[in-house]
C-alpha cells in the first residue's frame, strides 16, 4: 500500500512537472518567435539600431530559457536555434538584411520545432 | 568519454533503485508484465548512454514511470481479483486426475515436449505418477503427485524430530561476525569465543561458520589461514 502511494505520488509530480516545463516551453517559444518577428520587421525596415536591439533581446531570451530547455530536450533541438541566433547576430553587425531575414525565418523554424515537438498533440502522442 | 562513464554511473544507480523500489518479486520469478517493465528497463537506461545527445532525463524519467506504473499495477491486481484476472491471468489445470487436458494445452500452445521437459524440471519422468499439474501465470508448472509416487515425509513415517527444528544461522561471514544470528541460536557470544579458542581460530579467519540451536557448528576458515592450519 505504501509504496503504491508512493508510486501515486511520484507520478502527479511528474505530471505536474511536465505541465510546468510545457509552459515553460510554450513561453519561450512565444518570447522568441516575437523577437524573431521583430527582428525580421526592424532589418525589413532597414532600421538597423532597432534590429540590433531586438537581436540582442533576442540572444538574452534565449540565453535566460536555454538551460531549463537544456535539461529536457536533446541537443538535436536546441543546437540549430543556438547556431542560428549566432549568425542572426553576425548578420546584423555586417548589416546584411537579405541573409539575415532568411536566418531569422530559419531560427522560426528551429523554435517553433522546439514546440511542436513537445507540444501534447495527436501527432506527438500517435 | 567522461561524460558516458558519469551517465553510465548514474543510469546504473537509477536502474538498480528502480528495481528495488519494485520489490524483490522482480529479481526472482517474474510475470510477463513484470518481465517486460524489466527489458524495458533495461533497454531505456542504454539510450542515454549510447547517445549524449539525449538529456539524462530521457532516459531517468521513463525508467521511473515504467517503475511506478509496475508498483501500482502490482497493489490494483493484489487487492482486484478481476483485475487479476485481466493482467495476469489464471492458473490453468493441464493434468486433472492423471489425465491431460489436450484442449487447455492447445489453448496454451504447450506440445508434449514442453510439458515433459517441464515435468522433468519437477523430478517427475513418468507422466502417470502426476495427479495434477498447473501452469502457473508466470509460465511455471506445479506438479501434484499420485500417492504413490510422492516422496515419504518423516509425518508419514510418525517421526519427531530429535533436536530443535529450525535451519542453522550464518554467525561469522567473511570474517564478521553476526549478533542477531548468535541471539537467533539462543547462544552468547562467549560461548562463541570459547568455541573458536577451542577450534584455535579467531574471527577474523573464519570465512563462514554456521550454527543452529542445538549448538552444532560449521566452520570454514578462509584459504591462506586454511593452509596455514
Amino acid at each position: 500500500m505504501k509504496r503504491a502511494l508512493i508510486a501515486a505520488g511520484i507520478l502527479i509530480v511528474m505530471c505536474i512537472s511536465f505541465t510546468f516545463f510545457l509552459i515553460q516551453i510554450r513561453d519561450a517559444y512565444s518570447e522568441l518567435q516575437t523577437l524573431a518577428d521583430q527582428t525580421a520587421r526592424d532589418a525589413a525596415g532597414d532600421d538597423w539600431e532597432s534590429t540590433f536591439s531586438s537581436a540582442e533581446k533576442l540572444s538574452d531570451a534565449w540565453n535566460r530559457r536555454k538551460d531549463l530547455l537544456l535539461r529536457f530536450l536533446g541537443h538535436d533541438q536546441t543546437d540549430p536555434v543556438e547556431i542560428s541566433i549566432a549568425r542572426v547576430n553576425e548578420l546584423v553587425r555586417q548589416k546584411n538584411s537579405s541573409d539575415l531575414l532568411v536566418e531569422l525565418s530559419e531560427l522560426s523554424i528551429n523554435i517553433r520545432r522546439i514546440w511542436s515537438s513537445e507540444a501534447l498533440s495527436i501527432e506527438n502522442m500517435f | 568519454m567522461f561524460v558516458v562513464f558519469w551517465r553510465t554511473t548514474l543510469l546504473y544507480l537509477a536502474v538498480i533503485l528502480t528495481l528495488r523500489f519494485m520489490g524483490k518479486r522482480q529479481i526472482g520469478e517474474l510475470q510477463p508484465s513484470e518481465l517486460v517493465t524489466t527489458i524495458m528497463i533495461s533497454n531505456i537506461a542504454a539510450i542515454p548512454i549510447e547517445n549524449i545527445s539525449f538529456p539524462l532525463s530521457s532516459g531517468v524519467i521513463p525508467i521511473v514511470a515504467l517503475a511506478c506504473f509496475e508498483v501500482i499495477t502490482s497493489y490494483v491486481t493484489l487487492k482486484s481479483r478481476s483485475m487479476r484476472k485481466l493482467i495476469v491471468g489464471n492458473p490453468r489445470i493441464i493434468i486433472r486426475d492423471g489425465k491431460i487436458d489436450q484442449k487447455e494445452l492447445e489453448k496454451l500452445r504447450l506440445s508434449i515436449d514442453d510439458l515433459m521437459e517441464q515435468l522433468r524440471g519437477n523430478s517427475v519422468f513418468n507422466i502417470d505418477d502426476v495427479m495434477f499439474a498447473v501452469v502457473e501465470t508466470n509460465g511455471s508448472l506445479s506438479v501434484y503427485q499420485k500417492f504413490d509416487a510422492r516422496a515419504v515425509t518423516n509425518s508419514g513415517l510418525s517421526l519427531t524430530p530429535s533436536g530443535t527444528d529450525a535451519p542453522p544461522s550464518i554467525v561469522v561471514n567473511d570474517g564478521k561476525f553476526d549478533a542477531h544470528a548468535l541471539d537467533y541460536c539462543n547462544l552468547s557470544e562467549e560461548w562463541l569465543m570459547k568455541t573458536l579458542k577451542r577450534e584455535k581460530c579467531a574471527i577474523k579467519d573464519i570465512f563462514l561458520m554456521t550454527c543452529d540451536r542445538s549448538a552444532k557448528y560449521h566452520i570454514v576458515l578462509k584459504e591462506k589461514e586454511a593452509g596455514r592450519s
